[in-house]
């Protein structure tokens, strides 16, 4: 083998070998802060999209609530090239809620979304966003949050454990909801509403795609009607 | 050091490092006694496909929840279950190397596809890993009889162009990740011809052939089923292995390759040609290109 030939792979090597592990570098240094080792955690300030309730939540009564598909929303923020925000929303939510007060432990929550009801208002963008580089709609059709306890807080919020799943990954969470309201609709059903924000580092959820480009964190709003069963 | 910009880790990841890692697996096969330096060969293309896909993927837990961290599994196990054609090469013979070879890649789509059986049920899954197996097993049968007959350079480089062929359809369009990840593949491969050019000891044989087969069959079946491409598209870019048997009849190293190259640009120049008429259509019904 020529001088040259053994010069090109000392080259190569010296290239190559300080980018061995990149993908842990990249999570330290990237767009969009990451709150490294946090699951899902309540954010602050919500979206900003309007006054913020005040006063003391309402208590919802006891009973099985089921979420109203046309009434819930799943709206999302993320970090553009660090520059702006790109919104988005999930169309298909369903789940439900337990709120039993003589037994707590039988309190639950538990919410599916449906990864291909993904929409960013941009055909392309969405293809992009439901395939295998974000959240990988076909093997991982849905994104889900179920409760393992549902603490109803002194101030009137509601405090849930569990699990939050995305794209096959399983985290422990805690998230923070404020009831809205409970009435009677016109139809006759009772009616409740509550909502919750929170951030989830995508990262950890092993939605890696382009760190250096897109925020690592998601900031999410959940906002919720349900009816009594 | 200083933060690395996009751009600067793409080249790394995809370009430098698969390279560096053939390059020092090529240079090693000069070391190794004879018998061995067709399964070390193997076992470099292996590792230069494992390096892209860390670097550019990073690892999976193991074991792999998501399919696409199943194909840096899938890789070295390939050259592990195929390195006995090269050892053994008299034990296997015949029959013997299409049912190992099948069986292999069977198992690997199987691996990969099985998710979709959740949507697809159990008849549409065996359909879709019965499909891409032989997608997979055309070229492997093919390219291993070119490998036999001395085609190194020739089996390497057109994979090199298949590969990076697939890498542009699929990062224009449908995956970023899965093209970089075969662009990544295309710069092992192709750094695999130019060593097999210039260094007699770095020979394929079939389990090196076994193994690019299944590191760019895993990847476009990923694509194929997950992101989805156009069937026409993916049909043509799975048979493009096959197009460096046109050079079969050269028994030069040099104009070998560059007959499999350009072989091999044919049917991936026709996809991204398929794949541009689709975007023009989707982008006709949803009213725009832009992101």
């Amino acid at each position: 083998m020529g001088k040259r030939i053994r010069v090109a792979f000392v080259v190569l090597l010296a290239l190559g070998l300080p980018t061995l592990g990149p993908s842990c570098k990249r999570a330290d240094s990237a767009a969009g802060s990451g709150g490294a080792g946090a699951a899902a955690a309540p954010a602050s300030g919500g979206f900003g999209l309007g006054e913020e309730e005040s006063g003391p939540p309402p208590a919802i009564s006891d009973g099985h609530w089921t979420f109203d598909p046309g009434h819930v929303f799943v709206l999302f923020k993320a970090r553009h090239f660090g520059a702006g925000y790109v919104y988005g929303m999930f169309k298909e939510t369903t789940g439900s809620v337990t709120l039993d007060s003589a037994d707590p432990s039988k309190n639950r929550v538990e919410m599916i979304i449906q990864a291909g009801s993904l929409e960013t208002f941009n055909g392309r963008r969405d293809e992009h966003l439901r395939g295998p580089d974000f959240l990988n709609a076909v093997q991982f059709p849905t994104l889900s949050v179920r409760s393992s306890s549902l603490a109803r807080e002194p101030d009137g919020t509601w405090t849930a454990a569990g699990e939050l799943t995305i794209r096959g990954t399983s985290k422990t969470v805690t998230l923070r909801a404020r009831p809205l309201a409970e009435v009677d609709d016109p139809m006759g059903k009772r009616r409740a509403a509550f909502e919750t924000s929170f951030v989830i580092p995508r990262l950890e959820y092993g939605v890696s795609f382009m760190p250096e480009a897109f925020g690592h964190d998601v900031f999410v709003l959940v906002a919720v009607e349900a009816t009594k069963d | 050091m200083a933060a690395l910009s996009f751009y600067q880790w793409l080249v790394l990841d995809t370009i430098a490092v698969p390279v560096a890692v053939l390059a020092v697996g090529a240079f090693l096969t000069r070391l190794a006694p004879e018998r061995f330096r067709a399964a070390l060969a193997a076992g470099t293309l292996a590792a230069g496909s494992m390096a892209a896909h860390a670097g550019i993927v990073g690892w999976p837990r193991l074991p792999p929840t998501d399919t696409l961290g199943w194909l840096i599994v899938l890789v070295p196990a390939a050259a592990v279950l195929a390195a006995p054609f090269d050892l053994w090469p008299a034990r296997l013979r015949g029959w013997g190397v299409p049912v190992l070879a099948a069986a292999v890649l069977a198992g690997g789509m199987w691996l990969l596809l099985r998710p979709l059986g959740a949507t697809v049920g159990g008849g549409g899954l065996a359909w879709r890993i019965g499909a891409a197996t032989l997608a997979g097993l055309l070229p492997l049968v093919g390219l291993q009889s070119l490998a036999a007959r001395g085609g190194s350079a020739a089996v390497l480089a057109g994979l090199a162009v298949s590969s990076a062929g697939a890498a542009l359809v699929l990062a224009s369009d449908r995956s970023f990740l899965l093209g970089q990840l075969l662009g990544g593949h295309a710069a092992a491969f192709g750094a695999g011809a130019f060593a097999a050019l210039l260094l007699p000891s770095f020979r394929v044989g079939r389990a090196a052939v076994v193994v690019g087969v299944v590191a760019y069959a895993g990847a476009l079946a990923y694509g194929t089923f997950y992101a989805p491409l156009p069937g026409l598209a993916a049909a043509l870019l799975a048979l493009a292995p096959l197009a460096p048997l046109a050079s079969w009849r050269v028994r030069r190293p040099w104009p070998a390759a560059a007959l499999a190259a350009l072989a091999a640009l044919v049917p991936t120049a026709a996809s991204w040609w398929v794949i541009r008429e689709d975007q023009l259509r989707r982008a006709a019904a949803a009213g725009g290109l832009g992101e």
